[in-house]
């Protein structure tokens, strides 16, 4: 094999999910297309790259400091809803109906993993909460075994803070995401919180 | 009542191109030993379940000669097909193929009588508890999902105390394991006098002095407290030592362990009342059918009679057998093809 294809399919293979025949897919494919369709990705990919950051109240990814939502006067910034992803971020936003700003965790408990409240964006949502006037904490967590546990965690970590921790209804059915629910069902989760 | 009408099973196990129309009522399986008998009982529990009651893995379950092994189901209303190849599972009811088991299950359920089910009786706590769990699960919809959650916090929280990792990290994997475990335990409390009666009426037409007793570690009330108390046990050990997962089950003859007292032939009666109390359990949802695979061929002519007449209307049956004693359609397998029907 060329030694360019080879190196292509190596690099390839550092994208989660993807093996050695996926990877080998993918590079004929990028092979097979206009070179212009393959440097506009390989921009986006450094663009994104070297421009984003996360941002340093809310820890989403953001080329400005704060990021737009943080920036926001107009946003409440008493109500914090916190997710485990930055990509959770996008349907709440899509339904346009939330008004309050954010937190990211970057992850959930997991000791089978090896992640600990360390590991997450704990420290500095304690902090946020001393620092500004927050009313209430909304915990978006996936309704699964961790991201239950993590908001349990965090319920009970904030809340001698003397803020308002809320949970998500259980609107959602068991085991889907956030990521993959319809506007109405997102906004029926953030309106049928109930206190923890 | 609800049965299955017809199955087409080709390349799992030895089964070849089988395609078998059932009697609504008594169906013998025969054939010599090696025949398949046992491998078509464990194909339609495969299409209830999407797993065998043998415990094999997918790949034991495709034939050495195939790249896998296709099945397919016909009840009263659903159509059901599960296609195994090249280590891939795919799996449709009504044509629409379903990804979660939560989506497939439910066509139809099935109880399974066979000679290892003594081993529940004999066996370590945990077989009894599969045994109820598997119970409960197909009582109530919502027990699956439970269990499922209480195990996997208890896997996380158990990994916690083995690396000895206390604090609040702890206190919220125990909050959760308490609030799931309590709900779990809330089933069980409510269900087990049931299927106490059902043993106990079972047991009494076998003229057998047969009891169950269900012997819980807490309650949902008590969980909290009692796993607050085991703080010390737990970190000597390193793992959860209360929740639903220590549980015990006991089987007495006449008040003494049926373990340590009763005889091999009582051990196996024990065995197949449990598997009546299955079906007599299921049977409030929807009608069982069942499937045998010579469980009573170490029992007594006596106590087969009985059995018989104990089965004999309780829905549809089919029977795996080398002795054809039973009255009903009859199919003949050799070397896993059908070879005559009658
Ligand atoms: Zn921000």
């Amino acid at each position: 094999m060329e030694k360019s294809l080879e190196r292509l399919i190596e690099r390839l293979q550092i994208l989660p999910g993807v093996g050695r025949k996926t990877a080998q897919r993918l590079a004929f494919f990028l092979l097979r297309i206009p070179e212009e369709e393959v440097r506009g990705l390989v921009e986006a990919i450094l663009d994104a790259k070297t421009n984003l950051n996360l941002c340093e109240i809310c820890f989403n990814y953001t080329k400005r400091q704060p990021c737009s939502i943080c920036g926001d006067e107009d946003r409440d910034h008493s109500l914090i809803c916190v997710v485990e992803t930055p990509a959770e971020i996008l349907p709440i936003e899509r339904s346009g109906r939330y008004r309050g700003v954010y937190h990211v965790l970057h992850g959930v408990l997991s000791p089978m993993d090896g992640i600990g409240p360390e590991d997450l964006r704990i420290k500095e949502l304690v902090k946020r909460l001393k620092d500004t006037s927050v009313n209430e904490v909304i915990i978006a967590t996936n309704p699964t075994s961790e991201g239950e546990a993590t908001a349990i965690y965090l319920a009970r970590t904030l809340k001698p803070l003397g803020v308002k921790v809320t949970r998500l209804a259980r609107g959602l059915p068991m085991g889907a995401d956030l990521d993959l629910a319809d506007d109405q069902t997102i906004w029926n989760a953030i309106e049928g919180r109930r206190e923890l | 009542m609800s049965r299955i009408n017809r199955i087409e099973v080709d390349g799992f196990r030895n089964l070849k191109g089988i395609e078998i129309d059932f009697d609504p009522g008594i169906n013998l399986i025969v054939g010599e030993n090696g025949a398949g008998k046992s491998n078509l009982l464990e194909a339609i529990y495969y299409l209830l379940y999407l797993r065998s009651y043998r415990n094999a893995t997918e790949a034991e379950l495709v034939n050495l000669e195939s790249e896998g092994f296709s099945l397919k189901g016909f009840g009263d209303e659903d159509r059901v097909e599960v296609r195994v190849r090249n280590g891939t599972k795919r799996v449709f009811r009504n044509g629409i193929e379903r990804h979660r088991f939560h989506d497939y299950y439910g066509w139809l359920d099935g109880v399974v009588f066979s000679l290892s089910d003594i081993l529940i009786v004999r066996g370590s706590p945990s077989l009894r508890r599969d045994w109820l769990n598997s119970l409960l699960a197909r009582c109530d919809a919502n027990y699956r999902l439970l269990l499922n959650e209480y195990r996997s916090i208890l896997k996380q929280r158990n990994q916690l105390l083995l690396q000895e990792r206390y604090g609040p990290e702890l206190e919220a994997w125990s909050e959760r394991l308490v609030e799931v475990g309590s709900k779990v335990y809330q089933i069980r409390y409510q269900t087990f006098p049931r299927i106490k009666e059902w043993f106990q009426a079972l047991a009494h037409q076998l003229n057998l002095p047969l009891e169950i007793s269900y012997h819980p570690v807490t309650s949902p009330e008590r969980f909290w407290p009692d796993l607050r108390r085991s703080a010390s046990r737990e970190r000597e050990l390193r793992l959860t030592v209360v929740g639903p997962h220590r549980d015990e089950i006991g089987i007495t003859k006449a008040g003494q362990d049926i373990r340590a007292y009763g005889s091999e032939g009582e051990e196996r009666l024990a065995g197949i009342i449990l598997r009546l109390v299955e079906a007599e359990m299921i049977k409030a949802r929807k009608d069982p059918i069942l499937l045998l695979d010579e469980p009573f061929i170490e029992i007594d002519k006596h106590n087969q009679e009985r059995l018989k007449s104990l089965l004999a209307n309780k829905g549809q049956l089919i029977l795996a057998t080398t002795t054809p004693d039973w009255q009903g359609k009859t199919v003949r397998l050799k070397g896993g093809r059908v070879e005559a029907t009658d």
